[in-house]
């Protein structure tokens, strides 16, 4: 098996996530639409995390992998007297797109009926997938036909944009208050270790790796630019953030907290 | 109503509210005390709770990213000498201004000058503390340093033993517990996870415990030495309390014996705090790792920090150490001796979330392992690690068994678990030995084996004292055996997993390699 390249930045999370790589040979391009699969994701308040992955397991998604992630505050004041941001899980996991949005509205009423609490979830569209994992869908899917590109059609038809930024240890809270001024409404941080430094610190023959931040921000398409202008001014790849920004589109939001 | 501070007042109330319940009824059914005594017990609790969700929140706040920040800065150094030297210094320093060690000190006054103890025990955390930071870094198995320290300690404590000089030996456990003390031990669990994280190559995961568990050795290792080479026999107790006393005091009485401790506890706790700003500070102007927002966020934690300790150790200095040794003197006396073991297993299983540093290590547990470990499995070990340490201590003062007879063997059964567990279990269970004995043992459970032993009328120096070795040892074994568990549980994933794996041999490296692109996907 190829090994893993270096994809830059490794999240400091317990899995690895089977998407994205270009296949050197044996690729299929598919005439027709093979099954498609969506890259679901759910962000809610870590203590609920437990729930969803029960819920998970018993509607039998195939895999789901969960990392610790923290909030971000709604106001400066309040995160400095400490009660602003609180922990966040971040739930990631594949499923049948005609799936996905029946999936999406479960973890909602879950949630629910354990009281009120924020948090979001969204699914993105992916572009290749290993062809072995793609066979274990279509195994536990036989039943059902799920090559057709369908679902989705009942979420929220505001398009979305998924802001994803890099910055330099240190730098989240300030970065969101930026965010937040441009219209952000709330974010999720997460712990990343950078490994693209060729020349990376040496102790003891051990790589000293960089501490990184990632920042992923949900938002209306609008609003979208001016954020990531906003953010890219003040901590983009000349500050001493050395933020990198970008943006996935993002096919179907789900609110929880509503 | 702001939902973290719910959290943190749901979570200060559930943590002070069990053991309060427990001693109160104990005490209507068993042992009825003076009214004043219990009113001045309920003003503790109270404090008790509001200091908690303080202390809880500010280590969240200023403790943890101070100890990380350092970690990872002394890891990013790149120089080693001067990385030890920087954790030896920080060692002796944090350890110097700890107020517990200057308890301990009093009680060994007669014996030795008081400095002389001071400055031993914390260069012996000092040079601990480098030790800790070099394993890291060299990537030595905590077990094997563990096992050769603890080989060395009772070494010395066999012979003092076998030479008669034990009465010193339970002394000596307990300042192992009581120097890692609240404020120590979330800024240290914190910087052995800083130097940890940046170590990613080499499983940063594991090593992401274990300096409370070597800082613990130092103390024991430095009084033990002392004693050898000042052939120490004799230790002061401290003072008793007078309980005819107490239950004369009117309501006024129970409120300046608050307000009068709350300056001298206000002093302590500045100086302990003073050390930690005193390195962050340094470490701060040197190398600029924290941007104006959070210095900001750390200065108001480290303010929820000072106000959080300095209610708690008043609540539970004026009013838990009265009601713990009349408690445990009372029911010693009366008839119902054998209470004393089941009532001391209850209190054991619930004091557990009353000590604030628990909830930092159970936190950080949950963090580094993303939850693979709960805070929840945390608190059910240790709480059944503290319920066996006061079943132990309270057999021991019916009978007086000697200490070593228990120690000894506890000893040699976890060191010989570290060879059996996943190394990160290990790490915990070491650490966590530090951090429940806190001031919830020094405070209310020592005053209550003091009573009871002076009420059974035992030998308080070889029986009561060694409570704290108790607490420190039992988590040990416990936690340990949870990782039997959990490595027993992980076996049955990768049994699951197996099935998988037949299916899987059987591809060829191009149906494995084979992708699938979704065009229109790519394309938008």
């Amino acid at each position: 098996m190829a090994k893993e390249k270096s994809s830059g930045l490794k999240v400091k999370l317990p899995f690895r996530v089977p998407f994205f790589h270009e296949g050197a040979t044996g690729t299929a391009r598919h005439k027709t639409a093979p099954p498609a699969l969506k890259f679901c994701v759910v962000i809610m308040n870590w203590d609920r995390v437990h729930l969803i992955s029960k819920l998970l397991r018993e509607k039998e998604v195939l895999f789901h992998f969960i990392s610790k992630g923290r909030g971000t505050a709604t106001s400066n004041i309040l995160d400095i007297l400490g009660v602003g941001a609180e922990d966040k899980g971040v739930v990631i996991c594949l499923e049948p797109a005609a799936h996905a949005l029946e999936l999406l509205q479960a973890i909602r009423e879950e949630l629910h009926a354990h009281g009120p609490g924020a948090g979001i979830a969204f699914t993105l569209a992916i572009s290749a997938i290993n062809t072995v994992i793609l066979r274990g869908f279509k195994k536990k899917h036989q039943n059902i036909k799920i090559s057709t590109n369908e679902g989705g059609n009942n979420m929220e038809t505001t398009r979305s944009d998924l802001i994803i930024s890099i910055v330099n240890q240190g730098y989240s809270d300030e970065f969101m208050t930026v965010a937040r001024e441009a219209g952000a409404r709330g974010g999720t941080v997460l712990s990343a270790r950078g490994l693209a430094n060729k020349n990376a610190v040496k102790f003891l023959g051990v790589s000293v790796q960089e501490e990184k931040e990632i920042i992923i921000i949900l938002v209306k398409r609008d609003k979208k630019e001016a954020i990531m202008q906003a953010v890219s001014r003040a901590y983009g790849i000349a500050s001493k953030a050395e933020g990198v920004i970008f943006s996935l589109p993002v096919d179907s939001v789900l609110g929880l907290s509503s | 109503m702001n939902k973290v501070l719910l959290e943190k007042i749901s979570e200060a109330f559930s943590s002070v509210l069990p053991i309060t319940a427990i001693v109160l009824i104990a005490s209507i059914i068993l042992v009825p005390m003076p009214g004043s005594v219990i009113l001045m017990f309920l003003c503790g609790a109270a404090l008790l709770i509001i200091g908690m969700g303080f202390f809880t929140l500010g280590a969240d706040m200023a403790m943890t990213p101070m100890g990380e920040g350092i970690g990872v800065q002394i890891t990013k150094m790149s120089n080693l000498i001067l990385a030890l030297s920087i954790s030896f210094i920080m060692g002796v320093i944090i350890t110097i201004a700890e107020p517990d060690l200057m308890v301990l000190a009093l009680q060994l006054e007669q014996a030795l000058g008081i400095w002389v103890l001071i400055v031993t025990v914390g260069v012996g955390v000092g040079v601990f503390l480098a030790i800790a930071v070099l394993r890291v870094l060299v990537g030595i198995p905590l077990r094997t340093l563990l096992c050769f320290f603890y080989f060395i300690t009772f070494g010395i404590a066999v012979y003092m033993f076998a030479t008669g000089n034990d009465a010193f030996i339970p002394v000596s456990f307990d300042s192992g517990g009581v120097t890692t003390g609240p404020i120590t031990v979330p800024f240290m669990l914190a910087m052995c996870v800083g130097v940890a994280s940046l170590l990613g190559d080499k499983g940063s995961q594991e090593d992401s415990f274990g300096f409370v568990a070597l800082c613990s050795i130092g103390p024991i290792l430095a009084v033990l030495i002392l004693g050898l080479i000042n052939n120490i026999t004799h230790v002061n107790a401290g003072e008793l309390i007078n309980a005819p006393a107490l239950a004369a005091y009117t309501d006024r009485d129970i409120v300046l014996a608050f307000l009068q401790r709350f300056p001298h506890m206000a002093r302590e706790v500045s100086t302990a705090l003073a050390a930690i700003l005193v390195c962050f500070t340094t470490f701060q102007l040197i190398t600029r790792r924290y941007q104006k927002h959070q210095l900001l966020r750390i200065t108001v934690g480290f303010i929820y920090t000072f106000i959080g300790l300095v209610m708690f150790l008043t609540g539970v200095n004026v009013g838990f150490i009265p009601v713990g040794h009349l408690f445990g003197s009372e029911l010693a006396s009366s008839n119902l001796k054998w209470m004393l073991v089941p009532i001391g297993v209850l209190i054991g299983y619930f004091i557990v979330t009353a000590e604030p540093a628990v909830h930092v290590l159970n936190k950080q547990v949950e963090d580094v392992t993303q939850g693979a470990i709960t805070r929840k499995m945390m608190y059910t070990g240790l709480a059944v690690g503290m319920a066996l340490a006061l079943g132990i201590t309270m057999i021991r003062i019916i009978t007086g068994l000697p200490i070593m007879f228990i120690l000894i063997p506890s000893y040699t059964f976890a060191l010989l678990l570290t060879f059996f567990v996943p190394p990160i279990f290990t790490g915990i269970a070491f650490d966590s030995g530090g951090v429940c004995s806190g001031p919830m043992t020094s405070t209310f459970l020592l005053p209550l084996a003091l009573g009871a032993c002076a009420g059974v009328g035992g030998d308080m120096m070889r029986d009561a004292f060694g409570i704290v070795a108790m607490v420190a040892m039992t988590p040990l074994i416990v936690i340990q055996m949870m990782g039997l568990i959990y490595k027993q549980k992980q076996k049955q994933a990768a049994a699951l997993k197996e099935k998988h794996a037949g299916v899987l041999a059987a591809l060829t490296p191009e149906e494995i390699g084979h992708i699938t692109i979704y065009e229109e996907a790519a394309h938008g």
